[in-house]
């Protein structure tokens, strides 16, 4: 297993008010693992996210990665596990834009100390199909190409895990369908476990399971 | 580190100009350092190296009355000895009929020992002695007069050839020629010029060259007190260079004060461009934090671009400085007496840019510290505000003020100086920002809705976030309070003289005039059509006791001792005086046995700590007189009217040997001329000056003046001026995408051009008035409290400025946003779902 929330609630204090977002939330995921938080706009699936790849607290409740409680590891721990254990893919791309699509994906190599970055970066460009692309600025390519060395970058150090917050929010049918593909050629390829964020539900159908959000609760939890 | 480094690198591959465009703001301000620093090490240096031509000797001895050098005192000095007479005469050019108030000198022996008289010819010198009378002559005066070496000059009673021109003399500025041309003879034509007579006020000078076993400074301090009581002044190198060094002070202490806020104005500015940037690179920095990077590493990229700023602002400026200092000595070698040589002065380059650079990047790296924390959260969550002000941010900012008190420290002369300039500072930057804050909330009630839409639209757009109105206003209104401030004082000044020199009041003041003179220069003055004006009487006296104590007893300034006071004496007051303590006796029948109520002017009475009910003693020329203070006058100076600092009651001093001043009125410059040359011609001992040639040197002076301050001044409101364009710029994206939304709702161009044109005029407007407001006030301080003269606003000036600075920011702002229409909808409005 490589992560479990157990009774995780998230709220926050707004005017002294208490203002609950998320309420006993209970998961596992397993590696090579591929599940789905699906649910209405305000459901709380993003803040879910949020708290298991570590960039939140919960209010109660643990999240195990790897074994270790998320919110006992200081800052310098998270950062590592960032790098080294956890993937992420957003709806808006967020590559850096100064940076050509090669160095986007080296990033996390580089900042983990990997030798051999450039070969190993190029080698991932070319599994998304954009080596040829790999001298090119964000601003230079399409959206389907972002989201493409967007994916490259999240796999670039094989993390167990990957986050996908909305992966194809922002693209069109056509590029939807090769990037979800994409997603999940080396989701079973690489061994990687896939947590997808997405209100599309043909997208979360393709996943192994799904859990579904309304009001912060979870509703129910299906194999699919 | 080696990925930070790249980081940082790869960011500058794509963004180097951006880099350059926020560095700007302080291109100005390290090259006005830089240049200072330069220049002051420049004059040090010449300072040493030329320190005995300062003098032209090692010891000067000068006194008013002729020197004995029978004293026993002065038997102990070296044998190689040089005397100097000059005296204040009017000089009557041959060729041209004109005459001019001009200072001549008479040399006898060796003076100057260290250094030489230049003139052209280069051997005219040697023609001083000669047997024939001839002079040397200023070249700015020959060159004024149309006057050529062979002409001839009458000074007094005597015609002397003009052997050359007079180019430099040893240990004096050029300007001085300005201020008092001056003419050299030969000390054995001096008598025959007739002018050297009782009360003629004439100085004398023993220059000495000594051996180097001989020290000055020992000789001058043993013999203090002799050299007093003889009212003797002394002067050797070292006392020389330390006068001209406090004076050198204060004009680096004034060059610095304007290279500090040129660079702190900069620095303020390209850190108010940084925190555009900052916030721009949120995204980033959560990206990067959420792939792993931590904090340290992303604030070290940060500290990358802050120091990469700060690094090009510095390059760039310094290459600026170095061109300046090349360009420095230029403008005030006038003012020195010491010839300055242009080179690069590489430790004050290093010095200068080092400091520069430190300040630089603590201003680039302020706006940073607010988001190197940023979390990885605000890629899923762009509302999610980062820390209100983390730790980061506090340690940032006190180091920023540290850095920025430590820098001022180290390039004022004194921690005083410094501690005074940052105060002055703080104060003029904070009001300036207390009332730009003050008026952008007083523009939103202006948003009547009786207005059109474009003008509503453009004072909204003041408040728009991340507008920088603050910025651009505080710009604008430092370009319009420095040059205001600069054009109201001199047209003050100016002013004033031109208010003396006028048509209608006294214009010419003859000074000198003996008592069996007056009626026969009266006549003169009438037959020329001149109003003559009543003849002042003039006694020389010397202040001996105060209260019954000699003055060496009493603790006052050292030049007081020496002081030869001109007083006069009469029943009334004149309308420029006011009696402000004590009573104005008008007649004294007591002689001058008794003790005379005197009246004294309210500085010199402070000066020397006496009020009324006071007793002073006076030696009029070796008969000692006793009086006491009945009366504490205001003078006003500025009249251009002779005044006096005693002023005695009738009945005392009227047959104390005397001369007299008289003002009278030249209608034109032509009639005053031809007067004097008759006045020369008949009346040789008595001196005449016209106020309006007066207020051509004054000008001429102030305007040599302006050019340095000017120059100096560039480099400060050529940063405020870049804070301007880069404020502007930085806020381009901002006025277009609102431009856009504006199109794609279906406003036309000319409505859009409108809007813009109406937010640029009213931070135009209200930053011109704010300066010009903010510099009716300074100008105002300096001119009636620094200066003491009457405050008068010049509003022609004030409109000139307003339309200029309104039309350039409105320029500086379309500029900016040229072309916005042009750019299609859809490109600025995905760009700006993108970023």
């Amino acid at each position: 297993m490589i992560l479990e929330c157990r009774n995780v609630s998230k709220s926050y204090t707004r005017n002294q008010d208490k203002l609950p977002i998320l309420e006993d939330i209970n998961f596992c995921i397993y590696e090579g693992d591929s599940l789905s938080i699906v649910g209405p706009s305000g459901s709380g699936k993003t803040t879910l996210l949020a708290l298991c790849a570590g960039l939140d607290d919960p209010t109660t409740g643990e999240v195990y990665f790897d074994g270790h409680v998320l919110a006992q590891l200081n800052e310098r721990e998270r950062s590592r596990i960032r790098n080294q254990r956890i993937g992420f893919i957003f709806q808006s791309f967020h590559l850096i834009p100064s940076l050509t699509a090669l160095e986007n994906v080296m990033v996390p190599m580089e900042i983990a100390g990997a030798i051999d970055v450039a070969t190993r970066a190029m080698e991932w460009l070319d599994r998304v199909g954009l080596a040829e692309r790999s001298t090119h600025l964000p601003s230079q390519m399409s959206g389907g190409e972002q989201q493409r060395v967007a994916i490259a970058r999240a796999f670039a150090n094989t993390p167990p895990i990957l986050f996908a917050d909305e992966p194809t929010g922002n693209l069109d049918d056509t590029t939807s369908h090769r990037i979800e593909d994409l997603l999940f050629q080396l989701n079973r390829e690489s061994g990687t476990a896939l947590v997808l964020v997405t209100h599309d539900l043909t997208l979360a159908a393709r996943t192994s399971r799904s859990v579904q959000l309304s009001g912060g609760r979870m509703l129910e939890r299906t194999a699919t | 580190m080696n990925w930070v480094w790249r980081m940082v690198r790869r960011d500058l591959r794509t963004q180097w100009l951006k880099f350059l465009s926020f560095s700007a703001a302080v291109v100005m301000g390290v090259g006005a350092l830089v240049a200072t620093e330069g220049f002051s090490l420049t004059v040090k240096q010449a300072m040493v190296d030329q320190s005995k031509t300062l003098l032209g000797a090692d010891l000067l001895i000068s006194s008013n009355n002729p020197i004995d050098l029978n004293e026993p005192f002065l038997a102990d000095l070296p044998p190689e000895q040089s005397l100097t007479i000059s005296f204040a005469s009017m000089a009557r050019f041959e060729s041209t009929g004109e005459t001019r108030l001009a200072r001549v000198r008479a040399i006898e022996g060796g003076f100057p020992y260290y250094g030489s008289l230049e003139t052209r010819p280069a051997q005219a010198v040697s023609a001083l002695s000669g047997s024939e009378p001839m002079a040397l002559v200023d070249e700015g005066l020959m060159t004024q007069l149309d006057v050529k070496p062979g002409d001839r000059v009458s000074i007094g009673a005597t015609s002397f050839e003009i052997a050359g021109a007079l180019l430099k003399i040893p240990g004096e500025a050029a300007l001085a020629s300005s201020v008092g041309p001056r003419i050299y003879i030969s000390y054995g034509d001096v008598n025959q010029t007739e002018l050297l007579q009782k009360g003629s006020r004439v100085n004398y000078r023993l220059a000495i060259k000594a051996p180097s076993s001989f020290n000055a400074d020992t000789w001058a301090e043993s013999h203090k007190e002799q050299l007093e009581s003889r009212n003797m002044s002394v002067d050797t190198v070292a006392k020389r260079r330390e006068n001209l060094g406090e004076a050198l002070d204060n004009l680096f202490t004034f060059l610095n004060l304007i290279g500090i806020a040129a660079l702190i104005l900069g620095g303020i500015g390209v850190s108010s461009s940084m925190y555009m940037y900052a916030k721009s690179k949120i995204k980033v920095i959560a990206v990067l934090r959420c792939v792993g990077a931590t904090s340290g590493q992303v604030g070290s990229i940060l500290l990358g671009h802050a120091a990469a700023v700060a690094l090009l602002g510095t390059v760039a400026g310094t290459a600026m400085g170095i061109g300046a200092q090349h360009l420095l000595p230029g403008l005030i070698q006038e003012f020195l007496p010491m010839q300055l040589e242009t080179h690069i002065e590489w430790t004050a380059v290093l010095r200068a840019s080092l400091a520069s650079l430190s300040l630089a990047f603590a201003f680039t790296v302020l706006p940073f510290s607010k988001v190197w924390s940023t979390s990885p959260i605000q890629l899923l969550r762009s509302g999610t505000e980062v820390a209100k002000r983390p730790r980061s941010q506090r340690w940032t900012l006190l180091t920023t003020v540290a850095v920025v008190i430590a820098v001022t420290l180290a390039q004022s002369p004194s921690w005083g100086l410094g501690i005074s300039m940052l105060a002055a500072f703080a104060i003029a930057l904070g009001l300036m920002s207390i009332v730009a804050y003050l008026v952008l909330k007083l523009s939103r009630s202006l948003r009547s809705k009786s207005l059109p839409f474009s003008v509503r639209q453009g004072i909204a757009n003041l408040h728009r976030p991340n507008n920088q109105s603050l910025m651009v206003l505080i710009a604008v209104s430092v370009v319009t309070f420095a040059v205001a401030n600069h054009l109201l004082v001199h047209h003050n000044i100016i002013g004033q003289f031109q208010d003396a020199a006028s048509a209608e009041r006294p214009n010419l003041i003859l000074f000198d005039i003996q008592a069996d003179q007056r009626g026969a220069i009266d006549a003169l003055a009438v037959e020329n059509a001149l109003v003559p004006g009543e003849s002042i009487p003039m006694v020389t006296m010397r202040l001996t006791h105060r209260d019954g104590k000699p003055l060496h007893e009493a603790e006052i300034p050292e030049w007081a001792l020496r002081w030869e006071y001109r007083a006069s004496y009469r029943a009334m007051l004149r309308p420029t005086e006011t009696v402000i303590e004590g009573q104005w006796i008008s007649r004294f029948a007591g002689g001058i046995e008794g003790v005379i109520p005197i009246s004294l002017e309210s500085s010199i009475a402070k000066t020397l700590a006496v009020g009324v009910g006071d007793k002073l003693s006076f030696d009029v020329q070796g008969i000692p007189i006793h009086t006491e203070i009945a009366s504490i006058r205001e003078v006003d100076w500025q009249s251009m009217q002779p005044n006096f600092y005693v002023l005695f009651p009738e009945g005392v001093l009227e047959d104390a040997p005397q001369i007299f001043i008289q003002a009278m009125n030249a209608p034109t410059l032509e009639q005053s001329a031809q007067f004097q040359r008759k006045l020369v011609h008949d009346h040789p001992n008595v001196s005449a000056v016209d106020l309006r040639l007066l207020l051509r040197t004054v000008d001429d002076v102030i305007q040599k003046a302006r050019t340095a301050i000017q120059f100096m001044a560039f480099f400060f409101i050529g940063a405020a001026f870049l804070v301007l364009v880069t404020s502007l710029y930085n806020t381009r994206n901002e006025r277009l995408q609102e431009s856009t939304i504006l199109r794609a709702l279906g406003a036309p161009r000319s409505l859009v051009t409108r809007v813009l044109a109406s937010e640029y005029l009213a931070l135009a407007v209200f930053s011109t008035a704010m300066g010009l407001v903010l510099a009716t006030l300074g100008s105002y301080l300096i001119v009636t409290r620094l200066l003491h003269m009457n405050y008068q606003f010049h509003v022609p000036t004030a409109l000139w400025l307003a339309c200029v600075m309104i039309s350039v920011t409105v320029l500086v702002g379309s500029v900016s946003t040229w072309g916005v229409w042009r750019l299609p909808v859809m490109t600025v409005l995905k760009s700006e779902k993108d970023a």
